[in-house]
């Protein structure tokens, strides 16, 4: 199995005996934007995976960059082969603490969630505000985050900066359900 | 000499609009239609699964952004941004093919029911705890 996804459990599967603490989305949405005077360019993902965990309030995401659906091909050509260099950095991650989280709260809670994003192999701390619903122990957490193109050293040739912003807004929705199949 | 100039001119012009026209269709081009995309391989969710498990991830790199037949037993079907994707189990219910469908699949998703056994041809993207593939078809729908 692959050994990043393994890694992945391995660090937040410690110390979890209730498969009830264990929330899992196969189907997270992020979309990203990129707004300047010359291009707004927009792509989705529609299936990443996160995983919450209740008990100790961590929560972990796995993108595929492959799998941003662009308006036009030539976008998603450029994306993968020119910026992020999805052969050789296929997924980007995210691990976090929810601070202040409380999962027995009904309703929503705007929590900080800090923690590393992970994107073309380069590590970054990160903080991020999120709305955390709780709808009868089914929990869904929403965001925007703005992640600076300089940070992940991704590369834009002199003559399309004007069409690429230096700031790139993110914003995710997770909708979990309990993973049964935890083991 | 007048004709001549006329010649180069119109010429000229042609040349503009069949380089505009040209540059339209690739900046425009929304990819191909999975129909006409070439298979590299049809297996099994099981088969996929087995593979992949066993340390052959790295077999699978040469199909990624290949299209790919797979047949599995229908486990899930979800709808988000107008689009329908299939999720599909083989033995193991932990790992899952999520297919997400074109478009114009939406009456043949919607005719489908849970637990029917389908072939989907789609683009594999790779793996994470599930195999990831867009721009799905429907190719074989058999109701058991």
């Amino acid at each position: 199995m692959n050994k990043l996804l393994l890694l992945f459990f391995a660090i937040y599967g410690i110390g979890f005996v209730n498969a009830q603490d264990q929330h899992i989305t196969r189907q997270g949405e992020i979309t990203f934007f990129s707004y300047t005077s010359v291009e707004n360019i927009q792509a989705t993902n529609n299936q990443v995976l996160s995983i919450l965990y209740t008990t100790n309030k961590k929560v972990g995401v796995q993108i595929l960059m492959r799998a941003f659906a662009f308006e036009k091909s030539l976008m998603y050509e450029h994306f993968n082969e020119s910026y992020i260099e999805s052969d050789l950095y296929p997924k980007a991650t995210f691990e976090g603490d929810i601070i202040d989280f409380d999962p027995n709260q009904e309703g929503s809670q705007t929590r900080i969630i800090k923690g590393e994003f992970t994107l073309r192999g380069i590590t970054k701390p990160v903080e991020v505000k999120a709305t955390i619903v709780n709808t009868d122990g089914i929990y869904s957490i929403t965001g925007t985050i703005d992640v600076p193109i300089k940070d992940y050293e991704i590369k834009v040739p002199p003559i399309l900066s004007p069409n690429i912003a230096k700031n790139i807004q993110v914003s995710f929705k997770f909708q979990y359900a309990p993973n049964e199949n935890q083991k | 000499m007048k004709s001549n100039s006329y010649i180069k001119i119109s010429l000229f012009i042609i040349v503009c609009i069949a380089a505009v026209i040209g540059l339209y269709a690739v900046f425009n081009y929304e990819g191909i239609d999975t129909r006409e995309a070439k298979t590299e391989m049809s297996i099994t969710t099981n088969e996929l699964f087995k593979n992949f498990n066993n340390e052959k991830e790295a077999s699978f790199e040469q199909y990624i952004e290949k299209a790919l037949e797979i047949k599995g037993t229908l486990y899930q079907i979800t709808y988000k941004n107008n689009k329908y994707s299939l999720l599909l189990r083989g033995n193991q219910i932990d790992q899952l093919v999520l297919c997400e469908m074109q478009v114009d699949q939406a009456p043949i998703v919607e005719s489908l029911k849970i637990g029917d056994e389908v072939m989907v041809k789609g683009i594999l993207k790779g793996f994470l705890m599930d195999a990831i593939l867009l721009n799905c078809i429907v190719i074989e729908e058999v109701n058991e």
